[in-house]
């Protein structure tokens, strides 16, 4: 199966405060290395979940896939084509099988136009459709999403927010993508609306054979919905792998840690969890070497010295570590309650 | 029920609101108890009412254009609502204290945190300065906060959210009040930091015998933090029990709907679906004839749409739920 | 309130174009009673029609200075909120124009170009520029970043188009809003300068120099202050209002209200 998205040593930095003044002054403008080598393929019709903390890069991965930032280094290549460099001009035919959802459905829609109007944007910059057959699309998407035709007409404030998803989903459906990068989806949503729009995201997958980046914070999201998943922080993937092997045996320990602090719905459950110390630190000055040695509970003086490859340890199961294992972590008396 | 009074009791509380189209009633007929050093929950989701049943305690709501339309509120045996203001601001912060969902912005940006416990601590305390100080020392120590010492001259946006919260607590617990109210207190936290303040406030709990009125609309949260729990939709209880009860046997079909719309780490099989709830929550602008949550109900019979359901108890434990068949939801997960 | 503005706003026009053959009894005797409605002026001038006539070159000047203001300032402002380092030099050159205070700013231009009409509108548009810039740029930095703009971005929607679709509605309404502010600003900036006397020639009326001139025999003649007086007030609160009322119309919590 050929791979709809490859990824490969993405970065992305953004330099911070850069004044005239201050270059006049010879101060070197601050360097946040949002996103610092990332590498990772998505094949056709499946799903990767990308999750992480505030600060990890998720999102800047998401857009600079997009082109939304241009990246710093790296290549990502849609179905074979490298959009990393090509001019925007270029760029222009390649977008139509690379859309995206985002995650405010509040901001997500013009709320001067229609959203018949919102959702035919992309139909009718490709020249896909026109008028009558046009419309006809659009209200073919509107039904597939589970709106009703007749809605088309209406303006955004008029729907409530899982509506609105659905009508960003239905804009993104429209030039028939090979890839969506889904960001942060239904993190705005309650969670009952959360449910129905997740279900019809996995319904429209095995429909139509979209692959989804599926960026997201909440680690249960993204279990139901991704076959592999990547773990990052601070900028880097500590740890990807099909979504059986992470969840029931992850190896990194901060992904062990994630899954940890995740709140379980039952009060049974042992509440012996890993509580990592202190706070995120600021990309753009993050630790040397391994980048989460400065709350890892395992860390030893060769994780300040040297970083960490992103290697692989099980098939299909890379992780970057020096010491990184399967099975609970070496911590206190803690049994972990991860998968079951 | 033990036969000793609760700490914090309140009885059918009504909430209205007057807006452009007409006048919300927020909060219907809402009653719960806490009792001292328990925690309660009252889950919801967004416009079911649930902050509004917490502020009311404290009398945050603003009239215009909120205002208390009926009910009760008892403190030990003071009745709140019928307290004069300046007594009101005795028991605020002092007594009873809250803290908030963003804790970036809930911080005065201009004061230092050090001046923002001290004031705390002053307004309710005979202390002068310098012991003010020194307790709000102790208090950032007591929530573990990072170099306490150093924190006590920062501002709070020199402080990442989890160690805004963590000063939001230590503003809070000061004065060692009864009551904690916690409207949301880690949604917005990434999930390391709110795993580290949730076992912070357990750890408080534990040590102060502070009782904890916890709002929240993640049943996550609510199964690691609660003991009882009230469950609200569209102004209204409609479940009440034990937290383990309401996780294992929900008896309202909204709460076993959302138990299934949730997806839980390591429960999925391949091709699950989640449990939908169609539809969306009805506008309170509308008055409404039955059982708020029929219109959405895969269970609804004739009599919901009519009739609204009273809540009920079920079988001996604490359970109560407001359907016409409660008895036949669900069964255990 | 609303309505008052409107009248007011409406009123003016009317006086202004309804009278223009009142050039008639341009050159009279000193009269200063009430044979004339408003009176007569130092040479014996229709207050009345002078102040009529003077309402053309105000409106005039507010019109004229309006829509090159909003027009120049979209397209700095356009400019400077798409355009990285254009943005950098063109709002200092904003900073510097706002620096110095309008009145002596046009001041100077005027005594550059000379006085006329045409001049007096251009030297008040270049002084309102910068507030218009800047509130197009600040619009087009924040309309930039949503969501849904980006959504069109990458849906291929041509920067043309998205500029078409997108950005230019969000600014019209504060446009129009701040458009009403200046015909107002520059209605009062022009009567002062024509009352300082860098602004219309004194043989056109403009109720600047009617005021100018009725200042010495303000004790016996307040007349002729009064009524020029009167009607600037009343023109530049009436417009004000109606900008008000504007901003309430357009503010999308209204919007919501269908």
């Amino acid at each position: 199966m050929s791979e709809a998205l490859t990824v490969k040593n993405l970065a992305k930095h953004f330099v911070a405060g850069d004044r005239i003044l201050d270059r006049l002054l010879g101060k070197k403008p601050s360097v946040v290395r949002a996103v610092d080598g990332v590498s990772f393929g998505i094949a056709e019709g499946e799903t990767l979940g990308l999750v992480g903390e505030s600060g990890c890069g998720k999102s800047t991965v998401g857009r600079s896939i997009l082109r939304l930032h241009d990246p710093t280094r790296g290549k990502v290549e849609l179905n074979g084509q490298d959009i990393s460099r090509t001019s925007r001009r270029a760029l222009r035919p390649a977008r139509q099988y690379l859309q995206v959802v985002f995650q405010d459905p509040f901001s997500s829609l013009n709320p001067r136009r229609t959203v018949g109007q919102s959702v035919a944007e992309p139909i009718a910059n490709y020249g896909l459709a026109k008028d009558a057959e046009l419309r006809a699309k659009v209200e073919e998407l509107f039904q597939r999403v589970g709106l009703r035709a007749d809605q088309v007409d209406r303006y955004p404030h008029e729907f409530s927010g899982g509506q609105r998803q659905r009508i960003g989903i239905a804009r993104a459906l429209a030039t028939r993508p090979k890839l969506i990068v889904l960001d942060e989806p239904v993190s705005a949503l309650d969670v009952s609306v959360q449910a129905q729009v997740i279900n019809l995201l996995v319904d429209l997958q095995q429909e139509f054979g979209i692959a989804y980046l599926f960026i997201a914070h909440d680690l249960a999201v993204v279990e139901h919905i991704s076959a592999r998943v990547a773990v990052m922080y601070l900028g880097k993937i500590v740890e990807i792998a099909d979504k059986k092997s992470l969840f029931e045996s992850p190896r990194h320990p901060y992904t062990k840690a994630l899954l940890s602090a995740v709140p379980k719905a039952d009060p049974d459950a042992a509440s012996q969890r890993i509580v990592l110390q202190g706070d995120i630190p600021s990309p753009t000055n993050p630790p040397s070497g391994c980048r989460f040695r400065s709350r890892c509970p395992i860390a030893r003086a060769i994780c300040a010295s040297e970083e960490p490859p992103l290697e692989i340890q099980a098939s299909g199961h890379e992780t970057a570590c020096h010491f990184a294992g399967p099975g609970p972590l070496a911590t206190s008396a803690a049994a972990d309650q991860i998968g079951r | 029920m033990s036969t000793k009074q609760a700490l914090l009791s309140v009885e059918n509380l009504a909430v209205t609101f007057r807006t452009d189209r007409g006048v919300v009633p927020a909060v219907r007929e809402f009653s719960y108890t806490l009792d001292a050093g328990e925690t309660l929950a009252i889950v919801g989701e967004s416009g079911s009412g649930k902050s509004v049943g917490a502020l009311a305690v404290m009398r945050l709501i603003n009239d215009p254009p909120g205002r208390i339309s009926e009910g009760t509120i008892r403190f030990g045996n003071r009745s709140l609502l019928s307290l004069p203001e300046d007594e009101m601001q005795d028991i605020r912060g002092n007594e009873i204290a809250m803290i908030f969902q963003e804790p970036m912005t809930s911080l005065n940006p201009v004061l230092t945190v050090a001046e923002q416990i001290i004031e705390a601590v002053q307004l309710h305390q005979n202390l002068n300065k310098r012991e003010a100080r020194a307790r709000a020392l102790e208090m950032l120590q007591l929530v573990q906060i990072s170099e306490p010492a150093r924190r006590l001259n920062q501002y709070p946006h020199e402080l990442s959210g989890g160690m805004c919260q963590r000063v939001m607590i230590a503003m809070a617990m000061a004065c060692t009040p009864s009551i904690l109210i916690a409207d949301e207190p880690t949604t917005a936290l990434d999930v390391t930091i709110q795993a580290q303040i949730l076992d912070l406030m357990r750890d408080l709990k534990g040590r102060l015998g502070t009782a904890i009125l916890l709002i929240t609309h993640d049943l996550g949260v609510v199964a690691e933090m609660a003991d009882r729990v009230v469950v609200i939709y569209a102004g209204r209880k409609i479940e009440e029990a034990p937290v383990r009860d309401l996780l294992r046997s929900p008896r309202h079909p909204y709460t076993l709907g959302l138990l299934g719309a949730m997806p839980r780490l390591g429960a999925v099989g391949e091709g699950q679906r989640l449990t939908e709830i169609p539809g969306t929550v009805p506008s309170l602008l509308e008055p409404i004839t039955g059982c708020a949550f029929a219109p959405r109900c895969s269970m609804a019979i004739e009599r919901c749409h009519g009739e609204a359901p009273p809540l009920e108890r079920h079988g001996d434990a604490q359970h109560f739920a407001a359907c016409w068949r409660s008895g036949e939801v669900g069964g255990d997960r | 309130m609303l309505a008052v503005a409107v009248i007011a706003a409406i009123a003016a026009p009317w006086l202004g174009t309804v009278d223009p053959q009142r050039i008639a009894p341009f050159n009279r005797l000193e009269v200063p009673g009430a044979d004339f409605w408003f009176g007569g002026d130092l040479v014996g001038r229709d207050v009345y029609s002078r102040t009529v006539y003077g309402a053309r070159v105000s409106l005039a000047v507010g019109l004229g200075v309006a829509i090159g203001g909003i027009l120049i300032g979209l397209i700095v402002g356009l400019l400077s909120g798409f355009v990285r380092w254009v943005d950098q030099v063109l709002m200092r050159v904003m900073d510097g124009l706002m620096a110095i205070p309008s009145i002596l700013l046009a001041v100077a231009l005027i005594s550059l170009t000379g006085a006329s009409l045409k001049n007096v509108i251009i030297a008040i548009s270049i002084a309102e520029v910068p507030r218009v810039a800047r509130l197009v740029r600040s619009v087009v930095l924040s309309i930039k970043e949503q969501p849904y703009v980006e959504a069109a971005v990458t849906s291929g929607t041509p920067f043309a188009l998205i500029l078409l679709r997108h950005v230019l509605p969000n600014t019209l309404a504060p446009l129009l809003v701040q458009g009403t502010y200046i015909f107002a600003s520059a209605v009062l900036t022009e009567a002062i300068l024509s009352f300082i006397g860098a602004g219309t020639p004194p043989s056109t009326p403009s109720w600047g120099n009617i005021i100018a001139e009725g200042r010495t025999v303000f004790s016996i003649a307040p007349h002729i202050v009064l009524f020029p007086g009167l009607a600037l007030s009343f023109t530049v609160l009436g417009v004000n209002l109606l900008g008000d009322g504007l901003r309430d119309i357009f503010d999308p919590r209204y919007v919501s209200r269908t």
